[in-house]
């Protein structure tokens, strides 16, 4: 970012400031965590976190030497976990209020999700490591500065959220304790940390690190996606928003009701002072069988547009770290004022422009009834069905764009039963509707996140113990 | 056409102006299905009660009027799609007069009994929502002489 504000220009381009604190988007709430002092949400928030933590891990950009470093310190460890903690807390702890699940049961598979993943993942990352080297992984990264792949900072975040969300359930439920299973820890968090950094190419790890900017697209991109858009009118300005719309739709019910379908790049400040966002939709995944619902839709879908920031009087664009654009004021869609739009048929594919009248008369139709079909689908689907595969969705989904891009999903399919529950994990099944801790615990006690939860690793723990006894 | 303050909640996005609607609540598929197929969803302000996208979510492509929920926030998913569909909508409303009924049992969670409070201080009325505040959503119940 290299914009700096005048008196003239909007409020927003303010944040990027260095000695600014930002805005709160949830004003007295505080984060408590620990030795650590109170921690608000935002850019303040992450400067006091990251000023109280006990390395400088998180307090500078890393080289890819510290991304080659084949372990961490416990004391890297446990200041990754707060961090964990408090990005939890300041990303999702106001979404953890929307109760009912409805149709699909989300707190349910998400934890089975969660469970599933924390004991099976580190086997993959351990073997695509060993297969790639750290060197490769960081350039699969690479491969998805580009709009409308799945490689991309938001699945790079759930693999090291979804672990530290995993042990947190064990350590919940009492499975486990705080000092077990630290090689596999140790794993995931090395796997994730080249990925994001790899991706960011900033040297941080979240977006939070970098006032909520996710800028991760190849200069080139960048230029043709800022010369692709044109001006909305009064008559295209709503075939935008309806295409973006019903295409986000899609993407939440492809996906099962997670964010996974979506995700935004950005704010890219525009010479005029305005923010471009670059969000990208994805409408069809041939790995999930209920896809066959959304056969004749795109792979992707992306919406890139300009937002007039001096006319909704922007305060701040965050990019959360999970590819979610949040603004205050909160209503950026009427100020869309430019747009265009591109599709990418395939997931290895070549990504498109396509004219807005042209999209909307070929896909919105299709759309809709691809959204119309999962729905009642949904609705024919049994419970049991729709929480094993809404945990697919976390589980498989989160990794699956790494292990397409290397080629190894269908070798860890084939031989490492991919598509699988450990046993352990699917014991789990049984306690989520106990005492209603799926719909309970899981969201107050992980995504409000706390030194219990996400508990510290003791300083004299081995770091090559796992666990070897089920006593 | 006298209007009374019913219930207040969390704007998802700001609008000048106000919105008018009859309320329907749908509390399972069926309803969703069945509204989803009515001609006069253009004037219906939906009442569910959870913030989740996939149950409520199918209809706003219809375009309803206005959305009203029981619970979740405007960062919930169903929030943010309402605000790309432009749909003006009031998220974890409160009654003004909640007739004594806790809105959450012991255990946390939103009771049935107060569920269906709502359902019967809301269902069927005409009702406008007011959007302009950046905050706070509000519900005016409308007395059309119907």
């Amino acid at each position: 970012m290299s914009a700096s504000p005048t008196q003239s220009q909007p409020a927003y381009l303010q944040r990027y400031q260095a000695d600014d604190d930002g805005v709160r988007f949830m004003p007295g709430a505080e984060f408590r965590y620990g030795h650590l002092p109170p921690v608000p949400d935002g850019i303040l928030g992450d400067r006091i976190l990251r000023g109280s933590l006990k390395t400088d891990l998180l307090k500078r950009q890393l080289t890819l030497e510290d991304v080659r470093r084949p372990a961490f310190s416990i004391d890297e460890l446990n200041d990754l976990t707060a961090y964990w903690s408090w990005d939890l807390w300041d990303q999702l702890s106001l979404r953890a209020s929307e109760g009912s699940s409805g149709l699909v049961p989300r707190q349910e598979y998400e934890a089975l999700s969660f469970a599933n993943a924390f004991y099976r993942w580190p086997e993959f990352m351990i073997d695509m490591t060993d297969r790639l080297g750290i060197d490769g992984i960081v350039n699969l990264a690479r491969s998805g500065r580009e709009p409308a792949n799945k490689i991309n900072m938001l699945h790079s975040w759930c693999l090291g959220a979804v672990t530290q969300l995993g042990r947190a359930l064990y350590l919940i439920m009492g499975h486990n304790t705080p000092d077990e299973y630290l090689p596999e820890l140790t794993a995931a968090m090395k796997f994730w940390q080249a990925l994001v950094w790899g991706y960011r190419g900033d040297g941080y790890l979240w977006s939070s690190q970098n006032r909520y900017t996710t800028a991760a697209l190849d200069d080139g991109w960048t230029q043709r996606l800022r010369d692709s858009m044109e001006p909305l009118t009064d008559e295209t300005g709503p075939d935008f928003t309806a295409l973006m719309a019903s295409a986000e739709l899609q993407s939440f019910y492809l996906h099962l009701d997670n964010r996974l379908g979506m995700y935004d790049l950005g704010p890219f400040v525009l010479d005029n002072g305005n923010p471009m966002i670059v969000r990208s939709t994805f409408t069809r995944e041939d790995a999930y069988s209920w896809s066959l619902f959304a056969r004749d839709l795109p792979h992707a879908m992306t919406f890139v547009f300009e937002i007039d920031a001096a006319e909704m009087q922007l305060e701040e664009a965050r990019v959360l770290s999970i590819g979610t654009l949040m603004t205050r004021p909160r209503n950026y869609v009427s100020s869309i004022v430019k747009g265009s739009v591109w599709v990418r048929d395939e997931w290895d594919s070549e990504l498109r422009q396509v004219p807005l009248a042209e999209a909307t008369a070929k896909y919105l139709t299709g759309i809709g009834n691809a959204t119309g079909d999962i729905f009642e689908w949904m609705t024919r689907t049994p419970r049991r069905h729709l929480i094993e595969n809404g945990a697919f969705t976390y589980y498989v989904g989160m990794i699956l764009p790494f292990m397409r891009k290397a080629g190894l999903y269908d070798h860890y399919c084939e031989n490492h039963n991919l598509w699988e529950f450990d046993e352990r994990a699917s014991r789990v099944y049984y306690e989520l509707g106990r005492n209603n801790f799926a719909r309970i615990v899981v969201p107050t006690r992980l995504f409000t996140s706390s030194e219990t939860s996400f508990a510290p690793i003791s300083a004299d723990a081995p770091l090559w113990r796992s666990k070897y006894a089920y006593v | 056409m006298a209007q009374q303050l019913v219930a207040t909640g969390l704007n998802v996005a700001h609008r000048d102006g106000t919105v008018r609607g009859r309320v329907r609540y749908i509390g399972k598929p069926t309803d969703v299905v069945k509204l989803m197929r009515d001609p006069e969803i253009t004037s219906t302000v939906v009442l569910t009660q959870g913030g989740a996208v996939t149950f409520a979510g199918a209809i706003l492509p219809k375009r309803p009027v206005g959305l009203i929920t029981l619970e979740g926030a405007p960062e919930s998913h169903l929030g943010i799609v309402s605000r790309e569909f432009s749909i003006p909508a009031v998220m974890s409303v409160q009654l003004a007069d909640n007739g004594g009924i806790e809105r959450l049992g012991p255990d946390g969670l939103m009771t049935d009994t107060y569920v269906k409070h709502v359902v019967s201080v809301l269902d069927g009325q005409v009702v406008e929502l007011d959007c302009a505040d950046p905050d706070t959503g509000r519900v005016f119940r409308v007395d059309d002489g119907s």
